[in-house]
């Protein structure tokens, strides 16, 4: 027969003290994990959500990056042309050439400079981008107006609207703030690309991104890309290139995966050590229960359910703790290509529910242990215990 | 110290117990010392002795690159002992986690710019003579076992170019042991492009280096390729300032870990004190002073997290000595060590945690009331 799990919750209360120090000690190790968690989807969020799963990016064959691909205007010409591209509004196909450049602008907090990535556009570009012009409106074609991102436009300075700011011998006015739904558009700022061309002296495109009509289309357009030998370009879907930039984010995915091993391990331990501790001052209790017909397996399942318990209690409090953090918007370098992504840290449902996943398993293996060595107590032995 | 042994049978009257705290101590030490070392290591980036170097890069981005053209209209300011070009590249050897600096630059002007790198006369000589040839850290060498005289094929990382090169030399250096420098002319020819990244320009007076790089920004100004030109250390900076604000963000990580250890080991503390109250209290009786109990107790607690932080600090010690954490981090933080000063923050948030965790349940025990404690069943 099971013990009842009144007697685990009443445990609970009687030692509420110190169970209530637990608690908060693993609520506290959970939300540094949360924290970690939360950083990385944010980050996952901004780069590999960002791309399109079924738009084809055109970049020069070597190339890695969009910053370091060119693709001339004779290619791009070639591509317009190849069949099962889908039509925009005008007739026009959806093949949008364009120019991705770094501007070295101030921080607005600090002043220090930091690569922001600009983007050049034209309308087709601007209609297959769909982003939420928060304020103000689009740039006019042709000018030197310019479509600043939410968290840019944060970060900064001089990029509200009516703002003007300068790079190289060019001024450049922003016109409007749009918001890209976290993703890596988010840390960009877009101009007219025919204007960031000849005001950066470019007379190739980065990239060009094509929307395919359906995927009978994709995987023709892709084949006479690759197959042209005029061209020399790779060609592969949005998404996939957003994939591949995570590789910058190295230090990252280091810093999450260390802290997040080091947190996991503090909550066993931690766990452990309570639960040995709880156990020691009622020995004389198990006992008891043992000798009043409870089995081994009754009271090795109870002592890991009342630990499982703490911690689940642990990984909530550990969410609370976290919840503040969400939506704090920060930024680093993808070190790939020296541009700067923002994000935020995103404690969402997904986050909070495996942090909770986490804080219970560690839980169950940092109770199993006490469990074992309550469940062999010899009987005799633990009631003559004082 | 007749007391000494006191102190350690009380330790070791639960060994299990113990035992758990000294290793969560000991992980969660480990990781607030690496935090702090990290940060550490970026302030004191770039802090070369022999800094008598500008580093001239793009106004616009590090990603942008200069014409060679502005080497020349360097040499004339006044000021300028010599001009070496620069390139990063990038890349890796065979696999993308053998991923290391791999630079381009001006072979001939190599032990004249940067002369805190060692390297034999005869070495750095093949170095010059062969175009394709490359000298190498000693820790890179030892790392994949290469030996002078072999040729090997990187893998590009930026520029559509895998550099093939001999390895001509070895340079040594006290913290830059993974690099692998190449011909700034072998890079050119295979791309044509006469650009390249940075210019690092070596002064004659080091005191004038800030109106030196003032003076090289404004020749620069009105040209279509203007410059910024930092101190070695300014350049070195920028890195750091580009991954965000990671000060905060350890800190943050690393007080709550010390937090949650206080938390812990407060439990853990309070079950050792509540587990002797009998004994606390004989001791009363046979004439032990309240502060002396304090003592006691204050003293067992703090050389357990002392153990903690032996372990921790420690081992973090032992282990970034032993291996090469540049391996896996794609060649970052090269020759990473504990410094003394990361040890000695953690030996004291160490006596932190074990006065603030110990102190209610010690303080509850020497204000113990002999009666009540000899009464008192556990």
């Amino acid at each position: 027969m099971a013990i009842p799990l009144k007697y685990n919750t009443g445990n609970l209360v009687a030692r509420r003290a110190s169970m209530l120090l637990t608690i908060l000690g693993i609520g506290v190790i959970n939300a540094v994990m949360l924290s970690m968690l939360a950083l990385w989807h944010g980050v996952k969020k901004t780069t590999i959500a960002s791309g399109s799963p079924t738009d084809l990016i055109v970049m020069r064959e070597s190339a890695e990056t969009e910053l370091s691909s060119w693709v001339t205007r004779e290619a791009y010409e070639i591509i317009r042309t190849i069949p099962g591209i889908a039509k925009a509004t005008n007739g026009q196909p959806l093949v949008s050439p364009e120019l991705v450049i770094l501007f070295k602008l101030p921080r607005r907090d600090s002043g220090n400079g930091s690569n922001v990535t600009v983007r050049g556009l034209t309308p087709a570009g601007l209609e297959m981008r769909a982003v939420k012009v928060i304020e103000g409106r689009v740039f006019k074609p042709g000018t030197s107006e310019v479509l600043v991102a939410k968290r840019i436009h944060d970060r900064f300075a001089n990029t509200s609207v009516g703002d003007t700011f300068h790079f190289g011998t060019t001024d450049y006015h922003a016109v409007g703030v749009f918001d890209a739904a976290g993703t890596a558009f988010d840390s960009e700022i877009w101009v007219d690309e025919s204007f960031l061309a000849s005001a950066r002296k470019r007379n190739a495109y980065s990239t060009v991104l094509v929307r395919p009509a359906d995927a009978a289309a994709s995987k023709q357009i892709v084949d006479a890309v690759r197959n042209d030998n005029r061209l020399k370009l790779q060609i592969k879907t949005e998404r996939k290139y957003y994939e591949e930039q995570t590789s910058g984010l190295f230090g990252i995915i280091i810093l999450v995966g260390f802290v997040t091993f080091f947190m996991v391990i503090g909550a066993i331990l931690g766990t452990m050590n309570t639960m040995f501790s709880a156990i020691a001052s009622r020995t004389r209790e198990l006992g008891t229960m043992r000798a009043l017909g409870f089995k081994r397996r009754a009271i090795l399942m109870s002592i890991v359910i009342e630990s499982a318990l703490v911690s689940l209690l642990g990984g909530v409090a550990g969410v609370l703790l976290a919840l503040p953090i969400n939506g704090i918007s920060t930024g680093t370098t993808n070190f790939r290509t020296f541009s700067e992504i923002a994000f935020n840290f995103r404690v969402d449902g997904s986050v909070a529910l495996t942090g909770i996943v986490i804080a219970l398993v560690a839980g169950v293996a940092g109770g199993l242990l006490p469990a074992v060595s309550a469940a062999r107590m010899p009987i005799t032995k633990a009631l003559r215990e004082i | 110290m007749k007391f000494a042994k006191l102190i350690r049978r009380n330790l070791f009257r639960n060994k299990l117990r113990s035992f758990l705290m000294i290793v969560l101590m000991g992980a969660i030490f480990f990781l607030v010392a690496t935090l702090i070392q990290i940060l550490t290591t970026f302030e004191t980036m770039g802090g070369a002795p022999t800094s008598d170097r500008l580093v001239v890069q793009s106004a616009f981005s590090l990603a942008t690159m200069l014409p060679y053209s502005h080497e020349q209209k360097l040499r004339q300011v006044p000021g300028v002992v010599e001009v070496c070009k620069s390139q990063w590249l990038g890349g890796y050897y065979k696999e993308r986690r053998n991923t290391f600096a791999i630079l381009s630059l001006d072979a001939e002007k190599f032990k004249t710019v940067f002369p805190e790198f060692t390297i034999s006369d005869d070495e750095n000589a093949a170095f010059i003579r062969d175009r394709q040839g490359a000298i190498v850290g000693d820790d890179l060498m030892k790392r994949f076992g290469w030996k002078i005289g072999d040729r090997i094929t990187l893998h590009r990382e930026i520029f559509p170019f895998d550099p093939e090169v001999t390895i001509r030399g070895v340079v040594h250096h006290t913290v830059m042991g993974s690099v692998l420098y190449l011909h700034q002319d072998y890079f050119n020819e295979a791309l044509k492009w006469n650009r390249v990244g940075t210019f690092w320009v070596k002064v004659k007076d080091p005191n004038q280096m800030a109106a030196l790089s003032q003076q090289i920004d404004a020749a620069f100004k009105n040209s279509e390729d203007p410059t910024e030109t930092f101190t070695e250390k300014e350049f070195n900076r920028q890195f750091v300032n580009m991954m965000g604000n990671i000060k905060v963000f350890f800190g943050a990580i690393s007080f709550c870990s010390i937090f949650m250890i206080v938390l812990l080991a407060a439990i853990t503390m309070s079950m050792a004190a509540r587990e002797r109250v009998t004994e606390v209290a004989v001791l009363k009786a046979i004439g032990f002073g309240r502060g002396l109990i304090l003592g006691l107790m204050l003293t067992e607690f703090v050389v357990t997290t002392l153990m903690g932080f032996v372990v921790g600090v420690g081992g973090a010690a032992l282990l970034y000595r032993s291996i090469d954490i540049a391996k896996w981090t794609m060649g970052f933080l090269p020759n990473f060590r504990l410094y003394p000063s990361t040890a000695l923050i953690c030996g004291v948030a160490a006596i932190a945690v074990g006065l603030l965790a110990g102190g209610l349940p010690s303080m509850k025990s020497a204000n113990l009331s002999v009666v009540d404690g000899l009464r008192k069943v556990v």
